[in-house]
């Protein structure tokens, strides 16, 4: 089973593909190459592992927050791909694929920025237990002081890191390499096949910023 | 050759199906949850663009009787237009194209309307003048050949769409207001007033019409407007202003058609649907010039249009390579560019 991997909600766009779990490519897009390159970039890497794109089983799309420009970038390709590949879909939490690097059983809260100038986030609390990981809050945004009040560990993509202050860098998981964050969608994505959470591409919709305000 | 075009610069979804210039399907979907804020919102445009698009392709395919797999080449818009809408239409296209195996052909939006009068068989003469009139553009190109123009005018601030709508919203009347005014003025007087002409110093076929919305703005205010308001007012005052701009099209094409030494005129663009623009260079069969203008479907904007010149583009292409392999890395663009049209 060959499924292509998207995710473009961040400035760093990354690709991959596995083929019966083995990954046959993983690239991460330079700065340079923004999301609207993306394309480019997959005739490339399908052309050096000599696979026909028409081969594309399933598509699985980091479904945001984050770069609203780049959601949907990355969801217009998966839509494309899918028409003609007639593939299944998976939408797959930014804010998960994030937590889901952290190894351990500690709580943690997974951040991606929602308006940085002003310390706003979007963010979600987790534990992970037996590497199986569980979301133990709503998703939401909010305040950058308010969410680590508690003094909770954090994980964050590094090239965010700089929207954080000084004070709170400690709390910060760093200690993860720039590959494991597709690791864990590609990770995240294999759960949501075995239990068949499919969606269907032509009624997603990425993760917009009125998901994440409290409904009153 | 079987061609499927996407178009996405604004606030139209389209898809179209042609065989070389034969239109087999033009399918055009108009977003009107833009009409509650009297304009495009380019967040919206480009959610509902994002939600549309695939049911409109194969819409397009259906109506056409062709499949996926006899498509031969993918055309989409890249530019100018709203970016986050543009980016759509582009990346769908390019990933359909990648997936089929097929070319992919990065269309300019001005060259489509430039194009066309030139669906359906019907014979391109040159050179000619071609003006395009549009919500987003008003430019004056001489066309010496297919892909051989040159901008000779413009407009310095408000595209004569752009006046339209903006004049409608003061008049009371709907988004989008080309086709209010061009209705009420039929009932209208258009020599109720006499709203002012821009002459545009720098360069004579350059056009401004800033001016005469503002004008129009000063003089419901002089008239007390609102308490005044009855539809015969609103007409007299539409048909005025239209007037007024349809002469500032007309004349700047005429001057330049003169100058030139071009006897064709192709006028295209949303704001060509206009009767009054019509009727004014109608009239100049007369004097033996040869008059071009889009069918209603084809005026605003459309897929069949990218597909007729994503194909001139690809026959006259000397390297068709480049179409699969360079133009995946085709940037989309905002804004025309002049220099390089």
């Amino acid at each position: 089973m060959n499924i292509l991997y998207l995710d473009t909600s961040s400035r760093i766009s990354e690709i991959a593909l596995t083929q019966n779990s083995k990954i046959l490519f993983h690239r991460i897009l330079n700065d340079s190459e923004g999301a609207d390159q993306l394309v480019h970039q997959l005739r490339l890497s399908f052309s050096e592992i000599n696979l026909k794109p028409d081969e594309i089983n399933n598509i699985s799309l980091s479904s945001g927050p984050g770069s609203y420009t780049g959601l949907r970038i990355g969801l217009a390709i998966a839509k494309g791909i899918s028409l003609v590949c007639r593939s299944g879909f998976i939408g797959v939490p930014s804010l998960d694929i994030l937590a889901n690097v952290y190894p351990s059983a500690e709580n943690i809260i997974s951040l991606i920025p929602s308006n940085p100038k002003k310390s706003e986030f979007y963010f979600a609390k987790y534990i992970k237990n037996n590497s199986v990981l569980r979301r133990i809050s709503e998703y939401a945004s909010g305040n950058l002081i308010d969410i680590l009040k508690n003094d909770s560990s954090f994980i964050i993509k590094k090239e965010y890191l700089h929207h954080i202050p000084e004070s709170e860098r400690l709390k910060f998981y760093s200690d993860f390499p720039e590959n494991d964050v597709m690791k864990s969608q590609i990770e995240l994505t294999s759960i949501s096949i075995s239990e068949n959470n499919f969606s269907d591409i032509e009624y997603f919709r990425p993760e917009y910023v009125e998901n994440y305000v409290p409904k009153n | 050759m079987i061609i499927l075009a996407v178009e996405t610069s604004c606030d139209e979804t389209s898809a179209s199906v042609l065989e070389n210039d034969k239109v087999l399907s033009n399918i055009i979907s108009s977003q009107i949850s833009h009409n509650l804020f009297g304009g495009v919102v380019p967040d919206l445009a480009s959610r509902e663009h994002l939600s549309n698009i695939s049911s409109i392709v194969n819409k397009s395919l259906i109506e056409s009787s062709k499949q996926l797999k006899d498509i031969y080449v993918i055309a989409a818009t890249c530019e100018p237009g709203l970016i986050g809408s543009l980016l759509i239409g582009m990346n769908y296209s390019k990933a359909l194209a990648f997936s089929l195996s097929v070319p992919f052909i990065p269309v300019n939006h001005i060259q489509a309307h430039l194009y066309s009068n030139f669906l359906n068989g019907q014979q391109a003469d040159f050179p000619f003048i071609g003006l395009i009139v549009s919500g987003g553009h008003t430019l004056l190109i001489l066309v010496e050949n297919f892909f051989r123009h040159r901008i000779i005018g413009y407009t310095l601030d408000d595209a004569a769409g752009e006046a339209f709508d903006k004049t409608a919203k003061l008049l009371g009347l709907g988004y989008p207001g080309g086709h209010h005014i061009d209705r009420l003025s039929k009932t209208g007087n258009s020599k109720f007033h006499k709203f002012p002409l821009t002459i545009v110093k720098d360069n004579k076929y350059n056009f401004s019409f800033s001016g005469i919305k503002t004008s129009v703005l000063y003089y419901l205010r002089k008239i007390n407007f609102e308490n005044k308001k009855s539809d015969a007012l609103v007409s007299d005052i539409a048909a005025s202003f239209q007037e007024a701009v349809t002469e500032s099209l007309f004349y700047n094409t005429l001057k330049a058609a003169e100058e030139y030494g071009v006897k064709i005129i192709s006028v295209s663009g949303g704001v060509s649907a206009n009767s009054r623009l019509k009727e004014k260079f109608e009239k100049l069969k007369a004097s033996g010039y040869k008059i071009y203008f889009p069918k209603p479907e084809y005026a605003s904007d459309n897929a069949a249009m990218i597909g007729l010149t994503g194909y001139l583009k690809y026959i006259h292409s000397k390297d068709k390579n480049e179409f699969s392999s360079d133009s995946f890395n085709h940037l989309a663009k905002p804004r025309l560019d002049y220099e390089n049209f």
